[in-house]
């Protein structure tokens, strides 16, 4: 789809491309548009080689590489899910239907409401009492879901929540093998073609809640009242503390340690220990802690 | 008693911390324990201290809440919310408000790394709720590990959004605002008030009559005589 023949007139476009999927700054999706707004951005926008379009504000708009087309707009955002609005009505972006298919092995307790449609259930999957799954969702072998969960609901997107485009989401959720999700937690579904992914052996805590379009690595350990926001990568084996807030669209490493209460605003690198807003490398904490 | 004792001396500091236990030899010996241990101890009667579920009088109960009644104690005149859960091995005392949504004895998260993986250890206590405690919409109680109780003391009052971790004593009346994350097995006295979204770590001890300020976070035991009212503690 080129983006002159998407966009309203009142966006300016400064250089036209091609483009054939949704995503964001870390999405490895072919030829994605994506929105900026944070300078911050534009150097994962030069790593990213799979951008082909982006829609930004006129102040950033000098700062991009050549490649790629452009478009400026005061409200990049608005403009972004108003495009993705209009496009899940395409076939081509969004995740198909098709039929259930639930392992006889599974244990679903009756109070369970399940998806009519688009639903995957792997064999020795427990699903507890008034857990709620929606369509789109692939639970592999071994996950077990506890009370009151929500697994797939639709989020609105950030800072268009009045007046903003309605939003039907064109993804789902993917938990793969032995993950643990205890009660009352909420999972996003993502909102573009592609999947909110938690790793194996990944344990969630009660009362999280995990923004549309994250990724969480294998083996981690996330405690109770975690919020994380939109568009997350987590690495393998982190360790997030109880009643820590994650910033959208950050990278987090591998073998991260995050502290309780902690708010993360910028991306972390691997073996660092997060205390409160700051990092520390994992293991000069621990001679510090050692040496006292 | 047995496998009590055992438990207890290997998650001591001074056992997982050794240079013994990180062997391979005793990573593999301890991941087999815990695979044995998760299998068969649920099985087993040993741990499973309300054998015969009981209902009081002039309860008032949702259709929609979900209890497992032949192996739940419920006293006299409780109230009891839509889409409430309550599990097994959970003893309610007379007078108890339990609002909606609310999970009480579900598994608590204790997970132990070895070998390259996360193993559960399955969890077989229970929880007890004395009489007259108030619980808000959408808390979350965990039961405790190796038979013992997660205690909620009498007139306590938990707010909405609190998580009440595993193997946790809370005295008499208590009170938890909205959204504090209490970490398993810590100890808190009577009479405490705990303000809005406080994190308390694990195993941590408070005295009576303390203060708690809203958005704390505790990360040391808090004697009786401190006046605790800095932002970070």
């Amino acid at each position: 789809m080129k983006l002159s023949d998407s966009l309203s007139e009142k966006t300016e476009i400064i250089r036209d491309g091609n483009f054939s999927s949704m995503g964001t700054v870390f999405s490895h999706y072919p030829q994605q548009i994506i929105y900026v707004v944070r300078e911050c951005d534009v150097r994962k926008v030069i790593g990213n080689s799979f951008i082909s379009c982006v829609i930004t504000t006129p102040s950033l708009v000098s700062k991009l590489p050549d490649k790629i087309g452009i478009a400026s707009t005061q409200d990049p955002q608005h403009v972004f899910y108003a495009l993705q609005s209009m496009l899940s009505q395409h076939p081509e972006f969004v995740l198909q239907p098709f039929d259930n298919q639930i392992s006889p092995s599974a244990k679903i307790h009756p109070s369970a409401v399940i998806s009519a449609t688009s639903v995957v259930i792997g064999r020795d999957v427990v699903i507890e009492k008034n857990v709620i799954v929606n369509e789109q969702t692939i639970i592999d072998e071994g996950c077990i879901i506890r009370s009151n969960s929500i697994i797939g609901n639709t989020s609105l997107p950030p800072g268009s929540v009045m007046n903003g485009p309605k939003i039907q989401p064109s993804g789902g959720v993917h938990l793969h093998r032995e993950v643990d999700i205890h009660a009352n937690t909420c999972l996003h579904r993502a909102i573009f073609k592609g999947y909110t992914e938690i790793g194996q052996q990944t344990k969630i805590d009660n009362l999280d809640i995990v923004g549309q379009g994250t990724t969480i690595g294998k083996r981690c350990l996330i405690c109770a009242g975690v919020t994380i926001g939109e568009s997350v990568i987590i690495g393998d084996d982190a360790w997030i503390g109880p009643n820590t807030t994650l910033e959208n669209q950050i990278t987090i490493g591998k073998n991260v340690y995050i502290t309780i209460g902690s708010t993360i605003t910028h991306d972390i690198d691997d073996d660092k220990v997060v205390k409160d807003n700051y990092a520390i490398d994992r293991k000069r904490f621990k001679k510090v802690i050692r040496g006292m | 008693m047995i496998l009590q004792i055992f438990f207890l001396k290997m998650k001591s500091a001074v056992v997982a911390d050794s240079w013994f236990m990180h062997t391979s030899v005793m990573q593999y010996f301890t991941k087999i324990c815990l695979h044995f241990f998760n299998y068969f101890a649920p099985k087993t009667r040993l741990y499973q201290r309300v054998k015969v579920g009981s209902l009081g009088k002039g309860n008032t109960i949702h259709p929609t809440a979900i209890i497992d009644y032949d192996q739940v104690i419920i006293g006299d005149f409780c109230i009891i919310d839509k889409n409430v859960v309550i599990e097994k091995n959970s003893i309610i005392g007379n007078h108890v408000t339990i609002g909606q949504g609310v999970v009480i004895g579900s598994e608590g998260f204790e997970l132990r790394r070895i070998a390259g993986e996360i193993i559960p250890v399955a969890h077989l206590g229970g929880v007890i709720i004395h009489d007259n405690v108030f619980i808000s919409p959408h808390a979350c109680i965990d039961k405790s590990s190796l038979g013992e109780y997660t205690e909620i003391g009498e007139s306590s009052v938990i707010m909405t959004g609190v998580e009440v971790g595993h193997g946790i004593k809370i005295g008499q009346n208590v009170t938890v605002s909205e959204g504090t994350m209490i970490g398993g097995y810590a100890r808190i006295g009577n009479r405490v008030k705990i303000g809005k979204r406080c994190s308390i770590t694990d195993g941590i001890s408070l005295d009576e009559d303390v203060v708690i300020p809203d958005y704390t976070i505790v990360t040391r035991d808090v004697k009786r005589s401190s006046q605790d009212t800095s932002r970070r503690s």
